[in-house]
């Protein structure tokens, strides 16, 4: 029984590390693309309300 | 040097596109709000890129790539527990979603509707003094890395960071958050593309003269695993050497006078030395390197003499001599105030258009944490098992070293310019955040409290960029110009955990208990300084390894006390009638909010 644990223990632990390692390979380049994609237009959607917000009518409406 | 054309071209590129960015973003920067918390606009997305950046810097690849060196992958067992609280409070909303509807710009500010002006102004001082001196080593860790893996001459070194940090000064200054969060967004990207291609690059291996693809992993499992016992075998021989050497000393000790006894303990120490030096190449062949210091380390007169390092267990962390169970526990404590406490994690939060957007940030960003030790770390065990097949390390390197000098062998020209733009990402990004951050806690509970006539709007956006640019200046001077002594290190140590268990302590006590209240506030924080003070003493008297508090021993006790002392004096002083009445409304605004 105890062998089988230690067994279990050892190639358990490998297989997690591996698993941590290639999934955070993957999980990296995917956010690469998807959050280069989607930071892009939310840096032009950020700046073009803080360009609105410059106008002070526009200002006092959003804040109302 | 080691860089080709190909290489400066990106680096150069990387550092304009950066600065224009940055600089761009001024002309939206009209008051204090818009510089500290970028008008509280920012979404997912953005928030998920800065966070990322800012969290990831120079420093945390060189300290995650050293766990990786003497751990194997077991060292990245820190980076899971991170995960797991940040995708708990991501989850829950626990202290983050409270903080965000208050409409605070600082944690401290919150403390003001809790427990009053004096505890704010306290708990400030921990935060900055905490937040600032840790940040004193970025600089000095970043050099080495850079110093290390582009063949720049060490002579340089300073007037490169110098200027590094200059450029991230001129845009964090005119830009603040706003610059902050554009310059991030751009170095999440260059820095994750450094971050896939390296570590493509060491577990996939190119044969140069065959262009013939070789997949690793296995080989470093084996490698690693094999390491290992060498390396457990080796520890047992010399700890029977050392048995011996040590009863020789005293046996010296006790028949001859303290001087003698004394020089027969340098030249055994030096003997050992000198034949751990000679024997480099065979124990190489047996998985244990040695290190060759070629200049004293900081605060100390003498270089050290050489020493073994050997593999720790490299995938189970509950059998690693360094880790195991009550470090797993303790690590997953601290993490959970790290994520929920830390000024810069926190700047992300409260610059979140709304809780639920700061809610999904944290989720969506916990995985990062994961890589964010465990990438490095690969790349630390790979080093290991690169030098052990070499011959050994060359002399002057150590464990923090041996990092960027095997990626500076391994890499291509063209990739190396990729990695050493994104390992500057790293830099700018995180000194970028934690420059606005507690240059912002300075300003909003350290000065304007203390303010008795209100600044104009132009002057406070003054004030807070003047702030940031002390700050850089003090950078400069305490981590990188001065040479801080070796005892200051622990000093660091300490402020970092004072902070921690005070302020968590403070938070959950403001958010979660109705009884909290100002006389618990301050005992939290004089208790919680106690602690690590204490230990911090007793471990500079008692030098036997063996008989010194473990660190995850002075983490807890720093932790217990301060919720002693918040739970202890809140009830005591309604009991004696002290508690100043409070409101448990934290939504309120404060004065100068």
């Amino acid at each position: 029984m105890n062998e089988l644990l230690a067994w279990l223990a050892g190639r358990g632990c490998v297989a997690f590390w591996t698993a941590m390692i290639f999934g955070s390979i993957l999980w990296y380049a995917l956010l690469l693309v998807f959050v280069g994609w989607r930071g892009g237009r939310e840096i032009r959607q950020m700046a073009n309300t803080l360009a609105q917000d410059a106008d002070p009518a526009v200002h006092d409406a959003r804040r109302k | 040097m080691t860089l080709s054309f190909g290489d400066w071209a990106i680096i150069v590129v990387y550092l304009i596109g950066c600065m224009g960015a940055g600089i761009w973003m001024r002309r939206y920067v009209k008051n204090v709000e818009d510089f500290a918390v970028a008008g509280r606009e920012m979404d997912v997305y953005l928030g998920i890129a800065s966070l990322a950046a800012t969290e990831m810097g120079l420093v945390t690849v060189m300290y995650t790539a050293e766990l990786g060196f003497t751990n194997g992958p077991a060292g990245a067992t820190i980076g899971v527990l991170m995960a797991g609280a940040m995708l708990l409070v991501g989850l829950t909303g626990f202290v983050i979603k409270p903080m965000r509807d208050a409409g605070v710009i600082t944690i401290p500010e919150l403390f003001e509707k809790r427990f009053g002006p004096r505890v704010r102004w306290l708990a400030g001082l921990v935060i900055v003094l905490g937040g600032v001196l840790n940040m004193g080593i970025f600089l000095q860790l970043g050099g080495k890395f850079l110093v290390s893996v582009s063949g720049i001459n060490a002579e340089y070194l300073k007037w490169t960071m110098t200027a590094l940090l200059g450029l991230v000064l001129l845009y964090t200054v005119l830009g603040g958050m706003l610059s902050v969060l554009v310059t991030d967004y751009l170095q999440f990207l260059i820095l994750g593309l450094g971050l896939v291609v390296t570590s493509v690059l060491v577990i996939w291996s190119v044969n140069p003269s065959t262009g013939a693809i070789a997949f690793n992993w296995p080989n470093i499992v084996t490698g690693l695993q094999q390491a290992h016992v060498s390396g457990e075998a080796y520890r047992e021989e010399a700890a029977s050497q050392a048995q011996k050497e040590r009863e020789t000393i005293a046996a010296a000790r006790a028949t001859e006078d303290p001087e003698a006894a004394e020089s027969l303990r340098t030249r055994l120490v030096t003997q050992a030395g000198d034949e751990l030096s000679a024997r480099r190449k065979q124990l190489a062949e047996k998985d244990v390197l040695v290190v060759v210091e070629t200049e004293p380390r900081p605060g100390e007169e003498r270089t050290r003499p050489p020493y073994a390092m050997t593999m720790d267990h490299p995938f189970n962390p509950l059998k690693s001599r360094s880790l195991g169970w009550m470090y797993i526990i303790w690590q997953l404590m601290f993490q959970m105030a790290v994520v929920t406490t830390w000024q810069t994690m926190i700047t992300r939060v409260l610059s979140a258009r709304d809780s639920a957007t700061a809610k999904r940030i944290y989720a969506r960003t916990a995985f990062y944490f994961v890589g964010r030790f465990a990438l490095p770390g690969l790349w630390g065990a790979a080093a290991f098992l690169y030098f052990c097949s070499i011959g050994g390390l060359p002399d002057g390197a150590t464990s923090q070293t041996a990092m960027p000098l095997f990626l500076k062998t391994v890499l291509p020209a063209g990739i190396l310019g990729i990695v050493i733009a994104a390992m500057l990402a790293a830099e700018m990004s995180t000194d970028s955040g934690y420059l606005l951050s507690w240059a912002t806690v300075i300003y909003n509970d350290l000065i304007c409290p203390c303010v008795r006539r209100p600044l104009s709007p132009t002057g406070r956006l003054l004030l807070v960029r003047a702030l940031v640019l002390l700050i850089g200046l003090f950078l400069l001077l305490w981590g990188l110009w001065y040479e801080v002594p070796g005892r200051a290190w622990d000093y660091l140590a300490i402020t970092g955990n004072i902070y921690l268990s005070s302020v968590f302590t403070l938070l959950v006590g403001a958010l979660y208990w109705r009884k909290a209240n100002s006389v618990g506030a301050m005992a939290a924080i004089v208790l919680g300084a106690a602690a690590p003070i204490t230990f911090l003493a007793y471990n500079s008297i008692v030098t036997v390894p063996e008989r010194q508090i473990r660190p995850e021993i002075a983490g807890f006790a720093a932790f217990a006390l301060a919720f002693a002392g918040m739970i202890v004096g809140s009830l005591v002083a309604e009991m004696l009638g002290f508690a100043r009445p409070h409101s448990n409304d934290t939504s309120s605004p404060t004065e100068n909010s």
